[in-house]
């Protein structure tokens, strides 16, 4: 009981926005798991009744082939957060660890080197170096991911090369090298654990940047792939269709924004915190 | 940020003029070796494609004789240093190679859609403007808890809408049913060309715009702790004036600041938004070069686009160090 009301106000202490956000994702994932579990309709068959309006049966209405829009937003919605999640986690984790190692070492070269590479890959924008991946491994889910994969991570190794820089000449730094640690033992446990909650900050900002472009490259024909329900994907098959029948644009379209905004007022709170943190 | 710079001696806010050509000079240097450095990423993107992009591209039927053309459009002959060597002599001339599709020059192909997109991020960024200039200069300056709640809310959310959301759904009301405007298509000559690109510039002003405010709106508000506002404040400086020397125009730097990283969200959206409203630009081209794998269009594309966003950040730097003495100090 009074852990509960612990949590509780812990909760009501939060920033307004943050616990919109929160709210707002958390909704959208319980309803992304539910709803495909509970839909008499399959999200991938069609059925004879093709571009119906919305109405009791077909709650989003139905798309030109006759599948329920309903059951296919909430299905794309998991596939878009599991995407957007694996294509943030792995860049964060390899983008942390390169950049506290340019960051701590005392190597120029290494430094100037990563520093120009870091800087290389960054000049191009996410969605256009990582379209440009899609043409060398092919279409679908496998060369999105590996075109994110391999520039993603350069965004956060200029997060965690700027954090690293200044914590380098910090005592408890200075103490553990005195001790004798390993080059590795202080990188992986003095440094990293310092560098790794702006890294985390930056990837909840970075969701969302890394989420409109899978769905952008979805729409353009190189990410995910019909009949798998995406929403991107969706918007582009049906905005041939739009003339006759707006809803399965609408709804998955404003699933998508709604989606982006929730992670987007998490990532702003998030950062009004830390940045309240650090200044203390 | 204003900690540091208040903690910087006078000495070194007065640099002298060559300062700033040297501080200048460095940025180019560092602009070359990272125009340099996007060349390489073009250059190893046919490298990293799994197998033989040749035998991907042709199948096994083609004839021998094609196949070897292939491999020397695509600089795939001897060691990887000769393949480098001839990659870069073409570059430098300007030679991105043909189009496997329809044979032509990938230079051609840019000079034919690379107007179109010019086109479209000018409009853009003027819609950007317009909509960000009152709304950011109203955002510093009021009081109004209820405005800014308002403002941050709809910024969130029109920053969040991509842009072949609201592109698709406003072309229903625009294009379908009011009929204002066309459903897509582009025409060559320039009045006539506004009436295609009205609709895909208001698309990607407006969440550019919204960000364009939010850090006008920002840098305003800082402004206004400085202590010269506080003084103009006291000598009772009549207020239009007093509005846009002390607080808008100061304001404007991080802006100027921004345009690196603003020009390449515009050419990544544009991208998008030439797909949505079946513009003949840069980013229709990537985009069908790289569905049809094109490999001499999707490197040359590249190129030029990591090539535009370096251009634009050296200038941008430039500028502000020009313009802003903070900016000159060499992080």
């Amino acid at each position: 009981m009074t852990r509960m009301r612990r949590i509780w106000s812990r909760w009501r202490s939060l920033p307004l926005g943050l616990r919109f956000g929160i709210g707002l994702v958390g909704a959208i994932i319980l309803l992304s798991i539910f709803i495909p579990m509970l839909s008499p309709h399959d999200p991938l068959r069609g059925g004879p009744d093709i571009n119906v309006p919305p109405s009791s049966r077909y709650w989003f209405g139905t798309d030109h082939l006759g599948r329920d829009v309903f059951v296919r937003t909430w299905v794309a919605a998991r596939i878009d957060i599991a995407l957007a999640t694996v294509a943030v986690a792995v860049p964060l984790i390899v983008g942390t660890a390169v950049g506290s190692i340019i960051g701590v070492t005392r190597s120029r070269i290494v430094q100037y080197m990563g520093d120009l590479a870091i800087e290389v890959i960054n000049a191009f924008p996410t969605l256009i170096i990582v379209i440009a991946l899609v043409a060398a491994f092919g279409r679908g889910v496998r060369g999105i991911l590996l075109g994110l994969f391999l520039t993603a991570w350069a965004r956060y190794a200029k997060v965690a090369r700027g954090r690293a820089l200044a914590i380098r000449e910090m005592d408890y730094l200075e103490a553990s090298r005195c001790l004798g640690y390993g080059r590795f033992r202080v990188l992986g446990f003095h440094v990293a654990p310092n560098v790794m909650p702006i890294t985390i900050a930056y990837a909840v900002s970075d969701f969302v940047v890394v989420f409109l472009a899978i769905a952008g490259l979805s729409f353009l024909g190189a990410g995910v792939q019909p009949p798998t329900p995406e929403w991107g994907g969706m918007l582009n098959d049906s905005r041939l269709f739009i003339i006759n029948a707006w809803w399965p644009a609408l709804f998955p379209g404003v699933l998508l924004s709604v989606t982006a905004l929730g992670v987007a007022l998490i990532a702003a709170g998030i950062g009004q915190r830390t940045s309240k943190s650090l200044a203390a | 940020m204003t900690a540091e710079t208040a903690d910087t001696p006078v000495e070194e806010l007065e640099q002298p003029k060559d300062r700033v050509a040297a501080v200048v000079a460095r940025r180019l240097l560092r602009a070359v070796l990272v125009a340099w450095g996007v060349s390489l990423v073009a250059f190893a993107l046919v490298r990293i494609v799994p197998g033989d992009p040749v035998a991907v591209l042709l199948g096994d039927l083609a004839s021998e004789e094609r196949i070897q053309r292939l491999r020397e459009d695509l600089h795939l002959t001897g060691s990887v240093f000769n393949q480098y060597i001839s990659y870069m002599s073409d570059l430098v001339r300007l030679d991105f190679g043909r189009s496997i599709m329809t044979t032509r020059p990938v230079l051609t192909g840019v000079g034919d859609t690379l107007p179109v997109t010019l086109w479209l991020t000018g409009l853009g960024m003027l819609v950007a403007l317009v909509i960000a200039l009152p709304l950011g200069v109203i955002g510093g300056l009021t009081r109004s808890n209820l405005y800014r709640l308002g403002f941050n809310l709809v910024s969130s959310a029109l920053i969040a809408t991509p842009v072949f959301v609201s592109g698709v759904l406003l072309l229903l009301p625009f294009a379908v049913w009011l009929r204002w405007v066309p459903v897509g298509g582009y025409v060559y000559s320039f009045p006539q060309n506004l009436y295609y690109l009205i609709l895909p510039a208001v698309v990607t002003g407006i969440p550019i715009g919204m960000i364009f405010g939010r850090v006008l709106q920002e840098s305003i508000r800082e402004t206004y702790t400085e202590e010269f506002v506080e003084t103009g404040l006291v000598w009772g400086i009549d207020k239009p004036s007093f509005m846009w020397r002390y607080l808008v125009r100061p304001s404007i730097a991080p802006i100027i600041g921004l345009m690196g990283y603003i020009v390449g969200a515009y050419l990544a959206a544009a991208v998008v938004v030439e797909t949505v409203f079946v513009l003949p630009g840069i980013g229709t081209y990537l985009v069908r070069g790289v569905l049809a794998r094109d490999y001499p269009v999707v490197q040359g594309t590249l190129f030029i686009f990591g090539f535009i966003v370096v251009a634009v950040h050296f200038l941008a730097d430039a500028l502000s160090a020009v313009i802003d003495p903070r900016a000159r100090v060499m992080t």
